[in-house]
């Protein structure tokens, strides 16, 4: 299916797609906080947000032409940096291993995230924001992928199916699974 | 009833719904608290969709992009559509190259016969010249 006018966006992406430097501009000032948003939920550590936030537009950038309204541009975005947050899990466990075979005893154990530096801290210091944060850092990252697309960034079903490419039935039955993990994890945190 | 509580989560903000929706719910303890723990999230999640993005985030890609065009090879290929034609045209240039190296190796160079400076000189090759009459002799005498 393809979208065509039904895209909030339709006019800046088409002059994006002709090489207009401030279409472009304009699409990243539009999406620059929901994706950041997004892959700090997604990996949790304010320290590498913006280096995958700016990877995903610099490959926005240059894929924009080829870019079909299949989908519409925020599903389209969320689907490179689903995509580069995975890349990032997956270099981590790399790394991980790595640093578990070369362990070295003396070493001082360093702390990836640093809660001192996080500017969400200081914008948000309520209390269960921080709960569901540590509840979204214990599910599994299918879940949390799910979760954050619906309810923090409130895609519709169909979005998050053509984001994560999974079916609608199998984006609800995941998302319940996902709520009930978020809340059982609160209950016990009570 | 998994469908009702969808739409119960989905319109936490439609307080009416909302209340219509949980009448329905069963009055078992464990999944009433699950129940009102989920609307909760619901509440504070959206909160986290805030988040402070630097001021200068635009243009820094935007001159990240641009430095990345520069440096990039397929920008000097732009008349060639596709990537699957550009891999295709970097194939067969390929092909080409390792196909055509046999031909213009060394080695075959080194199996032409260079000629003698007499053959360079006279056009005549000195050594397979074979005089078969006087007048020849004569002439091979006055040449050479």
């Amino acid at each position: 299916m393809i979208l065509n006018g039904q895209d909030e966006n339709f006019d800046l992406i088409v002059a994006a797609k002709n090489g207009d430097q401030q279409a472009l501009s304009t699409l990243i000032e539009k999406f620059s906080e929901p994706i950041h948003s997004f892959i700090y939920s997604i990996v949790g550590d304010w320290n590498i947000v913006e280096d995958l936030a700016q990877e995903t537009f610099l490959r926005m950038i240059s894929a924009i032409k080829d870019y079909e309204f299949r989908a519409p541009l925020k599903s389209w975005l969320f689907r490179i940096a689903v995509n580069l947050c995975r890349d990032h899990f997956r270099r981590k466990k790399v790394r991980s291993i790595v640093s578990f075979l070369t362990y070295d005893s003396n070493e001082e154990e360093i702390s990836i995230v640093d809660d001192k530096q996080n500017p969400l801290r200081d914008l948000e210091k309520k209390e269960t924001l921080h709960k569901i944060e540590q509840a979204l850092k214990s599910l599994p990252e299918y879940l949390r992928l799910v979760f954050v697309l619906r309810d923090i960034q409130e895609l519709t079903y169909e979005e998050i199916a053509k984001t994560l490419k999974w079916r609608p039935g199998t984006v609800k039955s995941r998302l319940f699974r996902a709520r009930k993990e978020i809340a059982k994890y609160l209950i016990q945190q009570e | 009833m998994k469908k009702l509580l969808f739409k119960l989560y989905d319109s936490v903000r439609n307080r009416f719904f909302h209340n219509a929706a949980s009448r329905h719910l069963p009055e078992n303890g464990d999944i009433k608290k699950i129940d009102e723990q989920i609307v909760l999230i619901k509440k504070h999640a959206v909160k986290l969709k805030k988040y402070p993005v630097s001021p200068f985030f635009t243009q820094k890609v935007m001159n990240l992009a641009r430095t990345r065009q520069k440096e990039d090879v397929w920008v000097n290929l732009q008349i060639i559509p596709t990537p699957a034609v550009k891999f295709a045209f970097l194939t067969l240039l390929v092909i080409i190259l390792f196909l055509f190296i046999p031909f213009n190796n060394y080695d075959n160079v080194q199996d032409t016969a260079s000629p003698d400076p007499i053959t360079i000189l006279y056009n005549v090759d000195s050594l397979n010249y074979e005089i078969k009459s006087d007048d020849q002799a004569l002439q091979f005498a006055l040449v050479n």
